[in-house]
């Protein structure tokens, strides 16, 4: 039976759950497990580029946007896109912060840049969201409303109180992001054909969300059994190493 | 650390602290320079504004307005979307926070035109038209005459000039206007235009560090300014007394624009 846009998305958004669960813990155990300062650069210039890239794919949607687009929706859009770019600064400072040094944006975004394996923001393109109204939709509920969880743990984690009240800022954010996006596909889904079509693309994209969050974190054993045991499969390659969580604490 | 509001950003438009010295000075000389344009622009805006009473033919004109709102914002996006990697994250959230405005102004300008024409726009129809048809007349498609998405003083120039001459005429049209609403909406669009000529003075001031970029920046000025003129005459009345401003000020005469 069909369901309404907003009970599709009510689903949807339910069924996310185990992986954002699963994601959060897996970033708590990277920032618990000590990271030595190289490694925690690493990570926020992978982060800091990630912001941008979400900035950039935003800024290819709206000048790609078709002439009957509402301006309300165009609005909604410029707003994610400052947004981002307000997130890239803020982690871009944040490094300079913790590092004592300035970013050297020439050296450090383009390995990051091409790196295919730990960015979220590559789901975009990926998707072609320029041109398909349910896959942006659907990369700003689940891409976004996925990093709102990631970027509220590390706030929770955190123990630099600039650090904290600076990613809490951006997890709201990405939660009004996810809310544009929910929003989106409550009006787009209006029959079976494209509810089936958003569900596919769904599955995908949350697979390539958790190995992307693998990539760039710890896999922990837990959070994979979680996944397995919820969406029915091991999305990671059988040889994949993952740790359990006594191993962190 | 900061959280950046609406507030933060329009701040950093303000900071004159981090330039070379002489280009401060230079930036400034090409706002002045600018005057005459500002305020011929201006006499034009408020005798168009006084002596249109048509509120159909008004909409029509306001349709074209709305449509330079929108290829503002994609033009600004497209620059975003190309920017350097090693763009200051500063100026991105400038050009970001820029793009949502120009966003906004097509959503006011949009419910200007459904409010004097009674009927919500057919926006693929209205768009498809004034982007083929009207083109010509529009400021924002200097844009791509002075190829700003790839040279970045052509783009401060067109920041200064243009937005700059954008802020003024909207504030006059807010002045004379007498309906409210319309009057309203454009005082707000004028005021944001204001700070985007500010991004402009501040990107200048960062680039236009060497005599041959000055130069350059002036040679843009020049011509840019004589073709502003022609568009805002194209878009509300031709006035004797503003072209022959113009003509003292640039030696502007219609057949060389």
């Amino acid at each position: 039976m069909k369901l309404t846009g907003e009970q599709f998305v009510e689903q949807l958004w339910e069924e996310n759950q185990v992986l954002y669960k699963a994601s959060q813990i897996q970033i708590k155990a990277f920032y618990d497990s000590n990271p030595s300062k190289g490694r925690l650069f690493n990570n926020f210039v992978r982060r800091m580029t990630n912001e941008r890239m979400n900035m950039v794919e935003i800024a290819k949607v709206i000048a790609a946007s078709s002439y009957d687009k509402d301006p309300k929706e165009l609005v909604g859009l410029a707003k994610q896109m400052l947004d981002e770019a307000n997130h890239f600064r803020m982690v871009h400072d944040i490094i300079n912060h913790v590092s004592g040094q300035d970013v050297d944006l020439a050296r450090d975004l383009p390995p990051e840049l091409a790196d295919l394996k730990t960015k979220g923001a590559r789901i975009a393109e990926r998707y072609n969201v320029e041109n398909d109204e349910i896959a942006l939709a659907l990369y700003q509920a689940i891409v976004e409303g996925h990093a709102s969880f990631n970027w509220q743990v590390m706030s929770d984690t955190l123990q630099d109180p600039i650090l904290s009240a600076t990613y809490g800022k951006i997890a709201a954010d990405e939660r009004t992001h996810a809310g544009l996006g929910k929003a989106a596909l409550a009006r787009l889904l209006d029959t079976e054909e494209k509810q089936e079509y958003a569900r596919e693309l769904a599955k995908k994209m949350r697979k390539e969300l958790y190995v992307i969050n693998c990539g760039g974190n710890i896999p922990i054993e837990e959070s994979r059994k979680m996944i397995e045991e919820y969406y029915g499969e091991d999305w990671l390659d059988q040889d994949h190493k993952t740790v359990k969580l006594e191993e962190i604490y | 650390m900061k959280t950046f509001d609406n507030l933060d950003i329009e701040q950093i438009a303000d900071q004159d602290n981090e330039f070379t010295i002489g280009t401060k000075e230079f930036v400034d000389q090409l706002i002045s320079e600018s005057e005459t344009l500002f305020r011929a622009s201006e006499d034009q805006v408020e005798a168009y504004y006084k002596s249109m009473t048509d509120k159909k033919a008004l909409a029509k004109h306001f349709q074209g307005r709305m449509v330079c709102e929108r290829m503002n914002l994609v033009e600004i996006c497209e620059a975003i979307a190309s920017a350097p990697v090693d763009m200051n994250p500063k100026e991105l959230q400038l050009l970001s926070k820029q793009a949502l405005d120009e966003a906004h102004h097509f959503r006011l300008v949009k419910g200007i035109v459904e409010y004097l024409g009674e009927e919500e726009v057919d926006m693929a129809a209205v768009v498809e038209y004034e982007l083929t048809k009207n083109k010509d007349i529009k400021g924002a498609k200097l844009l791509d005459k002075y190829k700003c998405q790839e040279d970045e003083i052509a783009l401060g120039v067109y920041q200064l000039l243009a937005e700059g001459r954008a802020a003024r005429n909207w504030q006059k049209m807010a002045d004379t206007v007498e309906d409210s609403f319309i009057a309203e909406s454009y005082a707000r669009i004028a005021k944001d235009e204001k700070f985007h000529s500010k991004l402009g003075r501040r990107r200048l001031m960062q680039i236009c560090d060497t005599v041959e970029k000055q130069q350059h920046a002036q040679e843009i000025a020049t011509q840019m300014r004589l073709d502003l003129f022609e568009i805002n005459t194209k878009n509300t009345v031709e006035l004797e007394t503003s072209q022959a401003m113009m003509k003292e000020a640039y030696g502007y005469s219609k057949e060389v624009a």
